[in-house]
């Protein structure tokens, strides 16, 4: 019952919480287990001797700051306390799960840069232009037409031939 | 004055004067366009500058860097949605001045304290840098190594949701910083075999991904956001009866900005606050602040531009950056085969004197873009985000891959700005990181230099008083944050 009182919603929009934020709990635990990752990778890294490394180990330094990463990393969960005095809300920017269309558009990011070597650079920066505004919701389908068929090209030429940026051009070989 | 004439005939040729000119329109516009911001537009274009000579290449950019904290009073002004977070307290007045019927007066007012505020910090930039850079030559690594932790633990009081989560994500910066091949044992470090990660975290994909892409997701969610625009047929420059009257609010403002952007760390943006504040509080007409005063505009835009004119000078000085778009640069000029710090001016003065000229250029540039540019601007903030963020993607994967003609970089790219999305959702910044990532091997190498000079014996970096110094200064700035929250509990 308290628990469920604890994650309420209260007047101003904000949550009240209990000592531990759940979310920060979460987030910490995230950040040690990369921390204790990447403290196992350096009890990988070679050593040299003494003499060579003037006594400090390549593992040293990164160590020391993974330490510090951990520390402070401990306190986060407890960090909404101090805030909330402050009259911060941490949780303002991450209130609401992530938006629909952000994961749509994440998909679609990862899609075509995945693509893009097979693509090649033109008809990447075309797609893009093509389905990225349909994604976000425009509607004018000749304006999305006239910049998908002019900014690509117009890029294309400023890079390729101005700035001398060399283009890939895929599996299809289509290039400017 | 030789230096300084040399520098200055530096820039005196046509492709620089356009390409700084190019700086500075890219850099209004950026600034202008809601979600954009000089950091993105400075990271979106260093594999670009790559290719041109470093002095138009890093004049460009400090013109872009300049621009975008001016450019992002446009939209401040016109829409109440600061362009750049520098210009959220310029919104507070400028909007309802706009809103009643003037919005090329607040336009003009914004634009005369911008360029005041700007050209005061550059001669203090002038003055300082070269003072400030012959006492860095007494420098030797424990002091750069205590200076640097002292820049380090500035970012617990860099703007953002909290310290914690700043110093973190500054500790991760340097973190990144140690991947590559450790330059005085010859070791891999965190390069999981990959042989492109030899050499280090390449720069420019990460620096994309985190401010382009990043910003990008967070604007997926924002669409439906409505906003009324108020459209500026011409800008109105201030009265000279106004000028006067205004005068010392822009002086004071320009000093408190100046000030605040040497400090490492401290932005443009807490300038501002701190200059509408202060504005407010010597201010005869107090409660007509946040109604559409004259004061509660120059306030603010004469502190955030003289900061961004400040954080150049230990950046180019010491080679400590003193904010996120310094950062950037800072990596561009390391980029470009320069050392950053006091080396930089007593070796190539030129350099930073032509760095200068360009500042003040733009600068003064500001003023020919605000008479003649008013409408375009206003009406460059009805672009819609559904064709500008996609047009931004294209740059951000075109800015990647062109570093080294490599879809690695552009998968890095990405992953960075997933990672960025993340991270700004739960308060960690990507402009902490940065700074730790560029001071990250500055502060290795000069710690294991100070341990070979002090054979190992950490408490003999106290011998000297510099290093004193800045470890003082960092235990007060990082217990700071404690000892006020105590002190407000007790009263």
């Amino acid at each position: 019952m308290d628990n469920q009182n604890s994650t309420a919603p209260s007047t101003d929009g904000s949550r009240a919480l209990g000592l531990v934020h759940p979310v920060d709990l979460a987030v910490t635990a995230i950040i040690l287990a990369g921390v204790a990752y990447l403290f196992y990778e350096t009890t990988q890294f070679d050593e040299v001797s003494p003499l060579f490394a003037q006594n400090i180990q390549p593992a040293m330094y990164p160590q020391l700051l993974l330490w510090i990463i951990a520390g402070l990393a401990c306190f986060l969960p407890f960090e909404h306390l101090l805030l909330a005095k402050k009259g911060k809300n941490i949780d303002k920017d991450r209130a609401e799960s992530v938006h629909p269309l952000t994961k749509i558009t994440i998909t679609f990011l990862v899609v075509v840069v995945l693509a893009s070597p097979y693509l090649g650079m033109l008809l990447t920066m075309i797609t893009i232009c093509l389905v990225m505004p349909r994604l976000w919701g425009y509607k004018n389908l000749v304006t999305i037409l006239l910049f998908a068929g002019i900014f690509p090209v117009v890029v294309s030429l400023v890079f390729s031939k101005v700035l001398s940026v060399y283009f890939d051009s895929g599996i299809f070989g289509i290039t400017l | 004055m030789d230096a300084i004439i040399e520098g200055f005939s530096l820039l005196i040729q046509i492709e620089n004067i356009i390409l700084i000119t190019l700086g500075v329109l890219i850099g209004v516009l950026v600034g202008a366009l809601p979600g954009l911001s000089s950091p993105m537009a400075i990271a979106l274009l260093t594999p670009f500058t790559i290719q041109l000579e470093p002095i138009p290449a890093i004049a460009m950019m400090a013109a872009l860097y300049c621009a975008g904290t001016f450019g992002g009073s446009i939209t401040a002004i016109l829409i109440n949605a600061p362009g750049a977070p520098p210009a959220v307290a310029t919104a507070l007045d400028g909007y309802p001045m706009a809103k009643r019927g003037e919005p090329g007066r607040a336009l003009g007012l914004a634009t005369v304290s911008s360029v005041s505020g700007g050209i005061i910090s550059l001669i203090v930039f002038i003055v300082a840098a070269p003072t400030l850079a012959a006492v860095a030559l007494q420098f030797r690594p424990p002091e750069y190594f205590a200076l640097a932790v002292f820049a380090l633990s500035m970012l617990a009081s860099m703007t953002g949701k909290s310290s914690l989560r700043n110093l973190i994500s500054g500790a991760v910066g340097v973190l990144l910083a140690t991947v590559g091949i450790h330059l005085t044992t010859g070791v891999e470090r965190f390069t999981f075999g990959i042989p492109d990660l030899d050499e280090g975290i390449h720069f420019v994909p990460v620096l994309i991904g985190l401010f382009a892409m990043g910003e990008l997701l967070s604007q997926s969610s924002t669409l439906n956001n409505a906003v009324e625009r108020i459209e500026a047929k011409a800008m109105k420059l201030p009265t000279s009866t106004e000028l006067k009257e205004l005068k010392n609010c822009i002086l004071r403002s320009s000093g408190i900005g100046t000030f605040i952007g040497i400090l490492p760390a401290e932005g443009s943006t807490v300038a501002a606050i701190i200059g509408y504040n202060e504005a407010k509080r010597f201010s005869k007409k107090k409660d007509e602040f946040g109604t559409g005063t004259p004061e509660g505009i120059v306030g603010p835009e004469a502190a955030n531009n003289s900061a961004a004119g400040g954080a150049m000078v230990p950046t180019l000085a010491l080679g400590i950056p003193g904010s996120g778009s310094t950062a950037l640069i800072l990596a561009a000029l390391i980029m470009h085969g320069f050392r950053p710090g006091p080396y930089l001016l007593n070796e190539t003065p030129e350099f930073l004197y032509a760095i200068f000229g360009a500042m003040l250029f733009a600068n003064i540039a500001f003023l020919a873009i605000g008479l003649a540019g008013a409408k375009f601007f206003s009406l460059v903030t009805f672009i819609p985000k559904q064709l500008l963020w996609p047009a931004v993607f294209i740059f951000a994967v075109i800015g990647a891959y062109s570093s080294s003609s490599s879809f690695v970089d552009v998968y890095v790219m990405l992953v960075a700005g997933l990672i960025g999305y993340f991270m700004n959702r739960h308060g960690f910044g990507a402009a902490p990181l940065v700074m730790g990532l560029i001071l990250g091997k500055m502060v290795e190498e000069a710690f294991s230099q100070s341990m070979i000079i002090y054979d190992n014996n950490f408490l003999a970096l106290m011998e000297s008083p510099i290093v004193l110094f800045f470890f003082a200064l960092t235990a007060v700035n990082l217990s700071t944050p404690f000892w006020t929250g105590f002190r407000k509990r007790k009263a």
